[in-house]
């Protein structure tokens, strides 16, 4: 029993590409999470106001991305559309995925918000004059942002965290490049071992800073 | 002439099968590791909760870092560690370990959190087990007084719940 030998050094090696890997899977987690923000806002509007087919249209969107894994989402950008003839490189298959479910995850958050502000708010805002667009963009939006802050933060470190399947479709984020190292070397323990401290630092820094923002943003 | 032989085949009724007998593992899988986790997140809860300096020090972060860690990253990790204390464990195995524990670290976090909630709503831990979480089912107290479930005025008082910030 353990007559295993770890070998760390080709990981130290390489560790400053694995860091610079997880750069990008910041990136593509953030870019996701803002993009998802501006759908998922679309979406929870559209199911709280509207009915007809854009209403089946946002349910289906928000029942698909949050009944089907998000791997099954990621591959059905990346191998799915790839069948029909749309070929698209592994950045944007797993931009495209994250922000698909993020937007699903996201419009629920964001409907619960906008339940949570009274609906007095609406009518004072359009008394005073204020068009629909102004109401939302003034009024509402800004407070269902701060009702789901906590929620929203959540969002990112989930989309950090799936944003690994990115390895499955080729995308060289910090696990897929780590994969990349670890089938050259033969290490694969001692780079995932490494792999896994640096997601569980990138989470912690993520939930500091929504902290450290909070306690800016909600100060009175 | 020898005829071309196609090593595709469209969607047939075996890849169906195929499928089922995947998606009862995935049933399978899943059902095991969410029974035993919860049972295992429980007792973690009330470990954290008990706030001893060792559950705090140690199972607190080793919890938090089975939801801090990408779920696949931790697969990989764990189905390349077992050979190497020497255990052989396959696939599923493997995964219903790993699955388990997360499932175990997510449930401690809820668990712990029901636990200073109710508290908190009916004064103290012991009055929390006591009246909120066995109050409905009317069990004696030590003193031999039976017990009745707070109405919600009585356990949260008139205090409005603040809001979070």
């Amino acid at each position: 029993m353990f007559d295993y030998n770890f070998h760390w050094r080709p990981v130290i090696r390489s560790l400053p590409d694995l860091l610079e890997a997880s750069l990008l899977t910041l990136q593509v987690a953030t870019l996701s999470m803002l993009i998802g923000i501006v759908i998922g806002l679309g979406l929870s509007v559209i199911r709280l106001r509207m009915r007809g087919p854009l209403y089946w249209f946002a349910t289906a969107w928000i029942e698909l991305a949050r009944n089907t894994p998000a791997l099954f989402q990621l591959f059905f950008f990346g191998f799915g559309l790839g069948a029909l003839g749309w070929h698209m490189t592994p950045y944007m298959i797993v931009l495209s995925g994250l922000t698909f479910n993020n937007a699903g995850y996201l419009a629920e958050n964001f409907r619960g918000g906008f339940q949570a502000v009274p609906e007095t708010q609406m009518r004072a805002a359009r008394s005073l004059g204020m068009s629909l667009w102004q109401t939302y963009t003034r009024i509402l939006v800004p407070q269902v942002l701060r009702i789901v802050y906590y929620p929203m933060t959540n969002q990112l470190v989930w989309a950090v965290l799936m944003s690994s399947l990115g390895m499955l479709v080729g995308f060289r984020e910090l696990s897929g490049e780590t994969q990349f190292f670890a089938s050259r070397t033969y290490r694969i323990f001692e780079y995932f071992a490494v792999t896994a401290v640096i997601y569980y630092v990138l989470v912690k820094l993520i939930l500091l800073a929504s902290r450290l923002l909070a306690m800016r943003l909600f100060r009175y | 002439m020898d005829t071309p032989i196609s090593f595709f085949s469209g969607f047939g009724l075996q890849d169906v099968l195929f499928m089922a007998e995947a998606a009862w593992r995935t049933l399978l899988i899943s059902l095991i590791s969410i029974s035993l986790g919860t049972l295992l997140g429980t007792l973690f809860g009330w470990m954290l909760y008990e706030g001893r300096i060792w559950a705090t020090l140690f199972l607190a972060p080793i919890l938090d870092a089975f939801r801090s860690v990408p779920l696949i990253i931790q697969l990989v990790l764990f189905y390349n560690f077992v050979p190497i204390i020497g255990l052989n464990l396959d696939a599923f195995q493997s995964g219903l370990v790993v699955l388990t524990l997360y499932t175990a670290s997510l449930v401690a976090n809820e668990v712990r959190g029901v636990e200073v909630a109710s508290a908190s709503f009916a004064g103290s831990h012991r009055r929390a087990l006591r009246r909120v979480w066995y109050g409905s089912k009317g069990q004696s107290t030590s003193s031999g007084r039976t017990t009745r479930l707070l109405s919600p005025r009585e356990v949260v008082g008139d205090e409005t719940v603040p809001i979070p910030f």
